[in-house]
This record gives C-alpha cells, structure tokens and sequence, in this order.
C-alpha cells in the first residue's frame, strides 16, 4: 500500500535519532554519522533493525548530513546507494509485521541562500537533486526533508524532489521556542507555503520535547488540511550536576504525543535523544488507535518568509508603488539598475501600514524576467511583507515564483484559453494564489453576468489544473466612469456576487475607476467603500493617500473588523502627528544647521520652505553644500565622529528629496562613481556611506552591492564610462580578489581612477596593486572623486 | 570524551550605550544617545540570544588536542588555555532576524545600520558574558575557573578552526549559523570561542 493511503486510516509509525544513537556507540569517532553507512555499515543496518522491530513503519536512511556541497558527485553516489543499501537490508532481516516503508532523509545544507548567505537559490535545488536523483534510481518509498529551519531552503528541497520523483514527499521543520523558524517562519506561514508546493504532509521534528512542541503542531494542525507529523526530542539535554542528560523519559514522551493525536496528528516518532524504547512505547500505546479526522477549512491566503495573509476576514491592502507605469524616478531607476530605489518604495508602504506588495517592474528596455527575480529577491532581505508579482510576461513570472520565499499573490490570469495555459501550470507547480481578471479573447463584459460566466470558466479550468477556487481571487475589472456612467455598478455588482454565488475572494485596482476625470482621490475612496461594502476582500491602491486610508480604517472601525478600535485610533494618532505644524520660530536659516545637526525632516520642510522663494540651485550650493562641507571638514579634524557626519549626510539627503521634487529639470550631474565590495567579501557598510556621501556631492553613484565578481565590475565601469571605481574590501582574505579586480579595471578601462579602502586595506597595499588612491574614510573617497571629476571638467573643455 | 551538546537561550541584561559608542567610535551626545535608544527598541523585538555549547576533554601541548580527536596548531590559543583540564566549545548568536534589520537599514540609513552593527556586537558579547557568569557554568568544575574566550581568527589560531566546530556543535541544527566560503558566520552576530577551565589557585 501506497504510504499516502496508508496515512489516511492509520496512525504511522516514524523512527527515532540516528545520529545521536550512533554517536554513542562511536564516541570517540569524528566522523561525520552519514560516512559511518561505508565505514560501518552492520551498526547503521542494526540501528534500522531495532527501529523497525520496535515497530517503527518508517525508517529514514542515515542520510541527513549528505549534501553536494560536502561531497563529490562520486562520494554522493557511494554514499547515498549505501545509506538506501543498510535500510534495505534492516527491513529484508527484519521479521517484524507491520507496514514497512523506506524515507530518504534529507536534512539541511548547512549554507544559507542569498540575499543574507552565499549560495542561490538554484545551486541549492541543484544540491538537493542530486541526492534525489540518487535515492529514487536506488529505489526508495518517500522523501522526507527534515530539520530544515529556513523557509527558503525549504522550499528549495521540495521543489528539487518535485522536479526528480513523483515519490510522496513529508516535510518537517525545526522551530524555536517562539514557535517560529529561525529565520522568521511560523508554522502558519509553512503550512501555507507547503501545502500549496504540494507536500504530502508537513510537520515539525527537532529542537525540543513533545510538551513545548504542541503549540507549534496546534498551529500547523489549524493552518492545513495536509496530514500532520510530530517527531519531537526526548526534551533538550540539560546541565545537571556538571552532567549533560536529556530530561524526558519514553513513558512521558507517549504522554505528550498523546495529546498531539488529540489535535489530528497521525505521523509520529521521535528525534534527537530518542532511541528504540521510545518508538516502542508509542506504537505499545497508539498502534491500535486510528487518526483523529480534522475539519479544516481551505484559506485563501499567500505568506512571505514570516507570516501569511489571509484574504476574507479584514480587507487586505495591496501597495501599487513598485511600478513604472506614469512614474519617471521609477523609469530612470530601473533603467539605472537602482535597486535601493525599489527597496525604500517597498519599505515607505510597509510603513504606511498596507499587508502586501505589488511588484511590476515591466519597462521597455530591461530584461523584465531578470529584474523582477532581481527585485523580489532583493526586497525580501529587507522587507518582510507577502509579495504580488505583477507581469504580463509568464517567463517572468516564473522566475519570480520560483525564487520567491513564500507563497506569492501572481497577478494575473484571465480567461483566454492562453493565458490559462502559461499561468495555471507555474500556480500548480510553484504554489501561489492567482488575482483572475474576468476577461477574455473577446475583451471585458460589459454585463455583470458576462464577468461572473467568465469567472466560473476561470474557476473550472483551474480545477483541471488541480488549482482550488480558494487559489482564486477575482479582480472583476473597475473601468473608468468617464466612458461609462454603470461601470462602478457593474463592478460592484460582480464583487458581490463573486463573493456570494461563487464564494471566492475579490481584489480591484481601485484607482481606474476614476481615470480621466479631475481630483480623482474623491471618486476613488468613495468607489473603494462602496466595494468593502459588497465585500471587496482586497485592493490595490496607493497608501500614501490618505483619503484611501480614511476609508480603510474607518471601514474597519464600523464593521467591527477593528478590536477596541486600536487600528483606527493608532491611524488617527500619527495622522495628526504628521500634520503637525512646524514651529514657526525656526526660520530658513536654519537650513545648514539642520543638515549640520543631522535633522532629518526638518531639513526637508525647511528645503520646502526656502524653495518656495530661492532658485534650487541656491538652495543646494548656498546651504546644503556648504553644511555638508562643515561636517566634513569636523569630520576631518576629528570633531565629530562616523555617526553624526552620518545623520548630517542623511538629513541633506531628504533635503535633497525636496529639491527634486521641486525641480523638473536635472541640474548638471558629476561624473559616474561605480562602487563594489569584492568577491568573496559580504561587508558593505563602509561602501554604503561611501554612496551616500558621494550622492550628496551630486555624483551619479552605480553600486553593485557586495560580494561582486570582477567582470561585473569590469562591465559597469565600461557601460557607464565611470569616472572613478571604488572598490571595498573587509577581509584579507578577499585582498587578492580585490588586487585582481584592480588589475582587470586597469586594463579594461585606463582612464577609470581606482580607488580602495576598507578595514584591511592602507597605502602600501594600495600602491602594490597598483590603485590610483588609498582612501582611509568615506570623506577622503568624496575629495579624491570631486578632485578627478574637476580634472575631467579641465580636460574636457568646461 | 566530548558531551553532548547543549543549547540554552537567555535574558540579557540591559545594553551598555558606553560599549555601544565605543563600538560606533562615536561621542556621548543627545543625537547618538537617541539613536542607540531607537535602535535598541527596534533590536529587542528581533534579537533571539542563544548558545550551544558542550564540554571537552583537551591536551594543551603542541599540537593541542581535544576529547583525542581533533588537534589545532595554535600556540597563543595554548598559552591562553595554560593549566586548563577541560574545555568548552561555545557558540553564540543574537539571531538572523536582526541581520535583516542591519540590512533594511543599510539602505534606508547607514546611521542607523552603523548603530544597529554596535548594537549587535554589544549584545552578542553581553550574551558571552551572561553564559561565562551562568551558574550552571561553574558547576562543571566546582573549583575551577575560566580563562578567556579565545576565537578563530584569534593571533595564530585559524578560521578553519570554525569546521570543529561546526562538526561538534552542529551548528546550523542548533543555531542556525551557516558558514560561508570564506568561514565567515551567518547571522553575522555570532560567536564561537574556546573556553578554558583550570583549577583555582587561589582557593
């Protein structure tokens, strides 16, 4: 029998540790437990063996160290076929009775995924395929990915088995004593993300005893209708009387787990610290039991690296920002590759408070697919809300899915036979909820009724797919008023009926409603409570209006989604914050001092306020220039420290923002400054302040972030004929790859100064590679670029 | 012998603006003080303090020998683990989360991203004292005392010391720390040391 249909009327018996066990029958070895399969194989079989003959149904193969970054593909191959060889020959030995299944275990890299670590995500399903591709040629029953304490890599390792077997896959995590991941995860949020990338069951194992693993198998057991595990620690090991020793005994371990079959849990076993006599007890007390049937229901819900959203209760905010479309900053910052750009729009919406982020990065002139896994990569290290990638290009789209840490919203299906086609196989394969546009080869109805048909074709076809309609919400389409007066109606309509005769989740862009006509913010809030009141489940929309959140908030409050009315009372509280006058006694002049002292938006509103009656350029070189040159020059003479000239940096910076918002033609820029931490090296603190000093100076900064290969280097300063290239290095152990990235610079573009700094590096080290300059701080890197751009001036005629 | 291996999480005690400034290389003033405090707000939400450690039998003596399984050739590590009879392998870290939060403030304010790194560092070596205060501690060697924490990276003991200690403490299972190539930790607040026991003499 299938174990998928075994699981469904039985209690299944996992097996206890391995590596723990065999640690004490070799105390002394430092081998690695995977290599102990060929050093000595009968022990790894005996272990099996007692596993199996306490009555375990599951015996995974001592295999959770085995990965491609610590083996060769030879060592993997020998390794993997003997680990699968011992479990094999423990259940051919074995006279025990019961159903008998073989797990290849899969446990974690041991490497973190990019942004934060070093490999991405492809090398990391890469090294999980290999060791799948192994296991199911040498013939095994399931996989189980276990112990994994990141959601990314996760979802790397079922994703690599996805795509190499169509064996069962069982997915286990360990969580923290704050019953999340250690890096963020709860167990809502992975119960949402497996059971949409089509695990078979998921769970947690690791980390603690039963008794503080039940909150977390609570949680899992709310959030998915996939079969439950629990394989939990004989409790942790403890110092007692100088002694380590693990504080849980078989008897109450079956206790603990006996409340977790209470809850639905029907994968059980035991992890480090368990040996065969806890296996026994459980099957001796549980083997006569059958599951407990839970009554799920199915959420539509998406989820991030942290938390998940779930659409239906309270309406869901989906920030448009992220998006070129009548935007010319976004424009020229993607055209510019300007990622932090991208990255403070991603966190100023956080902030204003929406639940999730539209990312559309489609724009004549870049390679969208590139972009859009770029950004959503990049925007996940800092920002922690669920994504909606946003393309009309299915190859993007997929390879923003495919990377994304989550369960991403993906904008958009319709009804045309080839959109269903391109989209519902990336939703099945890479998981994800699905806004489904009600149109199709013949355009928008202009009916209610012609919108609700499509939507149950919509709905049909993605059950053909194996898609749920809860993986459905419809965006029934708001078209302007302006061409039409009933099409506000017409859409209101559709949201309620969706909502009551199909009984899926809504979302509108809400803003189109007013296209074409003036003050379009009073027909937009207006047009969006009149949707939450049909039961509009999300919109996108700008949070930076603030008659939008009026609506938002207010709605809430009266519809008693808002608790104590906490929400609307905190809106309330910083709205009238925000608008709080500024103090009258503080006049222009204290521009400088403001940029001086490091105050932020004061020096914005006193930008604002000196624009309205002094030309910009005035304002820049008669006060913000010159507070940035008493900053530096304190800097310098060692008046102030790092910090202050930081905030002084940052505060001219917002000064600057009112600057450009003021001014619509560009004033003339320096030369382009192209800075990078070298390969191998993922410090970039310093070269940060670097950037946003050299910004200030008006520099066009290209940065490349850290750990950068030469040959990018080499094909920025080419690409932007860059006057200067800073390069950072903070180890000496990334010294040669800096000396190697000066070299190849030299080389490829003569007349591009170099100049280098970092903690490791001073002017011997400079001159020996051949740098243009030393720079021992950020100010020295802003004196040497206006000193080569004022040469380049010369040189140039101007 | 090596024991087992045993991971414990801790309250840390209130964080020093003084460390934290000299962290920053940076002035006690109003602007920097506030800074700290906005900082150390926004850290405590994240910050997740937890050590794995176990204890080790070891041979100080060239090269130097642990539980009569790995051996490092450092004579500064020896000189500073001088008399010891045991061992502690520690590794500690304040969590990944608060490396997103350094890496959302790099790009929205290298102030704040400066101040978040000394608040890390404080904190990170805050919990290395807790642990080497810890009862439980002194009770592996009732007599005993501890010498210095001794890193790799340390004078001559090198980084590839980092592989014992991942090979014993495991510890992406325990903490979640990963390596990089270049043996660089992730969370980037983490530590790993060496801890020396040896008898009192005083006593």
């Amino acid at each position: 029998m299938k174990i998928t249909e075994y699981i469904q009327n039985n209690i299944l018996f996992l097996d206890g540790a391995m590596g723990t066990v065999l640690q004490h029958i070799f105390p002394q070895s430092s081998l690695p437990s995977e290599m102990l399969n060929l050093h000595s194989p009968d022990s790894v079989k005996e272990v099996h063996k007692a596993y199996l003959n306490a009555g375990a149904n599951v015996i995974s193969t001592d295999s959770f160290g085995i990965n491609a970054f610590k083996y060769t593909d030879e060592e993997l191959e020998k390794l993997i076929t003997a680990a699968i060889e011992n479990a094999k020959n423990a259940v051919k030995e074995c006279k025990c009775q019961q159903q008998k299944y073989i797990a290849y275990d899969i446990g974690p890299l041991g490497k973190l995924l990019k942004p934060l670590g070093d490999i991405s995500f492809d090398e990391a399903v890469e090294s999980f395929s290999k060791c799948v591709r192994i296991a199911e040629k040498s013939g095994v029953d399931l996989f189980f990915i276990e112990t994994m304490n990141d959601s990314h890599e996760t979802k790397a390792a079922l994703l690599a088995v996805k795509e190499n077997s169509d064996l069962p896959v069982f997915v286990s995590n360990a969580y923290g004593e704050d019953g999340k991941l250690m890096t963020g995860a709860t167990a809502g949020t992975m119960a949402t993300l497996l059971e949409s990338l089509g695990a078979d069951a998921v769970g947690a194992n690791c980390s603690f005893g039963p008794e503080k693993t039940l909150p977390v198998i609570k949680e899992l057991s709310e959030n998915t209708r996939l079969p439950i595990i629990m394989k939990p620690n004989a409790g942790i090991p403890v110092f007692k009387d100088g002694k380590t020793v693990y504080d849980v005994t078989p008897d109450s371990f079956a206790k603990d787990i006996s409340e977790a079959l209470s809850l639905g849990v029907n994968i059980i076993g035991g992890c480090c610290g368990t040996t065969p006599e806890f296996i026994a007890e459980l099957v001796k007390q549980f083997s006569d039991m059958k599951p407990k049937k839970r009554n799920v229901k199915a959420k539509t819900s998406v989820s991030s690296y942290t938390h998940a959203v779930s659409f239906g209760a309270s309406p869901v905010l989906i920030g448009e920002r992220i998006n070129p479309t009548g935007k010319k900053r976004f424009k020229q910052a993607l055209l510019e590759n300007d990622i932090d750009y991208i990255l403070k729009e991603a966190i100023a919406q956080q902030e204003k408070g929406v639940h999730v982020l539209d990312v559309n990065v489609g724009l004549a002139g870049i390679d969208e697919a590139e972009m859009l896994q770029r950004a959503v990569t990049e925007i996940q290290a800092v920002c922690d809300l669920p994504l909606q990638l946003d393309s009309s290009d299915p190859t993007a789209l997929e390879r923003a899915m495919r990377v994304y840490n989550g369960k991403p919203l993906v904008n958009s299906v319709n009804a045309k036979k080839e959109s269903m086609e391109k989209i519902f196989p990336l939703v099945k394969k890479y998981g994800g909820t699905l806004i489904a546009l009600t149109l199709d080869e013949n355009g928008i109805p202009e009916t209610a009724d012609g919108r609700i048909k499509l939507a149950e074709k919509i709905i049909n076809t993605a059950q053909s797919y194996g898609i749920d309609k809860e993986n459905l919400i419809f965006d029934p389409l708001a078209m302007t008023v302006s061409t039409s007066k009933e099409s506000a109606l017409v859409t209101l309509e559709c949201i309620e009926r969706i909502t009551k005769e199909l009984g899926c989740k809504t979302s509108l862009g809400v803003s189109n409603i007013s296209f074409g006509l003036p003050t379009r913010e009073i027909l937009n809030s207006t047009f969006f409570a009149l949707a939450l009141d049909k039961g509009l489940s999300a919109a996108i929309m700008n949070p930076f209006s603030n008659k939008m959140l009026d609506v938002y908030y207010g709605f809430n409050a009266l519809t008693a989604l808002d608790d104590g009315f906490s929400a609307y009372i905190e809106y309330c509280d910083s709205e009238s914050g925000e608008k709080a006058p500024e103090k009258s006694s503080e006049n222009s002049d204290s521009l400088t001092d403001a940029v001086f002292k490091g105050r932020k938006e004061f020096a914005y509103t006193l930008a604002k306020r000196l624009l309205q009656t002094t030309d910009s350029l005035e304002v820049i070189n008669g006060y913000i220039i010159p507070a940035l040159d008493k900053t530096g020059e304190a800097y310098e003479n060692k008046k102030i420290y790092l910090p202050q000239l930081l905030m002084s940096a940052e505060a001219a910076a917002r000064a600057f923002d009112a600057v450009k918002e003021y001014r619509t033609g560009e004033g003339a820029s320096k030369c382009t400054v192209v800075l990078a931490t070298v390969k191998g090296d993922i410090h970039d603190i310093g070269k940060n302040i670097v950037k946003l000093l050299l910004e200030n100076y008006g520099f066009n900064v290209i940065d490349l972030g850290k750990d950068v290969p030469t040959d990018k280097i080499c094909s920025a300063v080419t690409k932007h004929d860059a006057c200067v290239v800073g390069l950072s290095a903070l180890m000496t152990t990334t010294l040669d790859a800096m000396e190697n990235a000066v070299k190849t610079v030299a080389a490829v573009a003569p007349n591009c100064k170099i100049v280098v700094g970092g903690a490791v590096v001073n002017q011997d080290f400079a001159t020996a590679i051949g740098a243009d300059k030393y720079a021992s701080d950020a100010m020295e890197t802003v004196r040497f670029c206006e000193m080569v751009n004022q040469q380049n001036n010369f040189s140039n005629g101007e | 012998m090596i024991s087992d291996n045993v991971i414990s999480s801790y309250t840390l005690p209130d964080a020093s603006f003084r460390e934290i400034r000299r962290y920053m290389r940076a002035e006690d003033t109003d602007e920097v003080n506030s800074l700290i405090e906005e900082c150390l707000k926004e850290a405590e939400k994240v910050l997740w303090p937890q050590v794995c450690f176990c204890t080790a039998d070891v041979k100080i003596a060239d090269p130097l020998v642990i539980a009569d399984t790995f051996t490092l050739n450092s004579k500064n590590l020896c000189t500073c683990l001088k008399n010891s009879e045991k061992i502690i392998l520690l590794a500690a870290t304040v969590g990944m989360p608060f490396d997103r939060l350094i890496a959302k403030y790099s790009v929205l304010m290298p102030s704040k991203a400066l101040c978040m790194h000394a608040v890390g560092s404080e904190r990170i070596e805050a919990l290395c004292d807790a642990f080497c205060n810890d009862k439980k501690i002194s009770e592996i060697m009732p007599d005993g005392i501890l010498t210095p924490r001794f890193s790799p990276g340390y004078g001559d003991l090198s980084l590839e010391t980092q592989k014992i200690f991942d090979s014993v403490l495991k510890l992406n299972k325990s903490l979640g720390i990963s390596f990089n190539d270049e043996l660089l930790m992730t969370p980037s607040k983490s530590v790993t040391a060496i801890i020396g026991m040896r008898k009192n003499v005083n006593q």
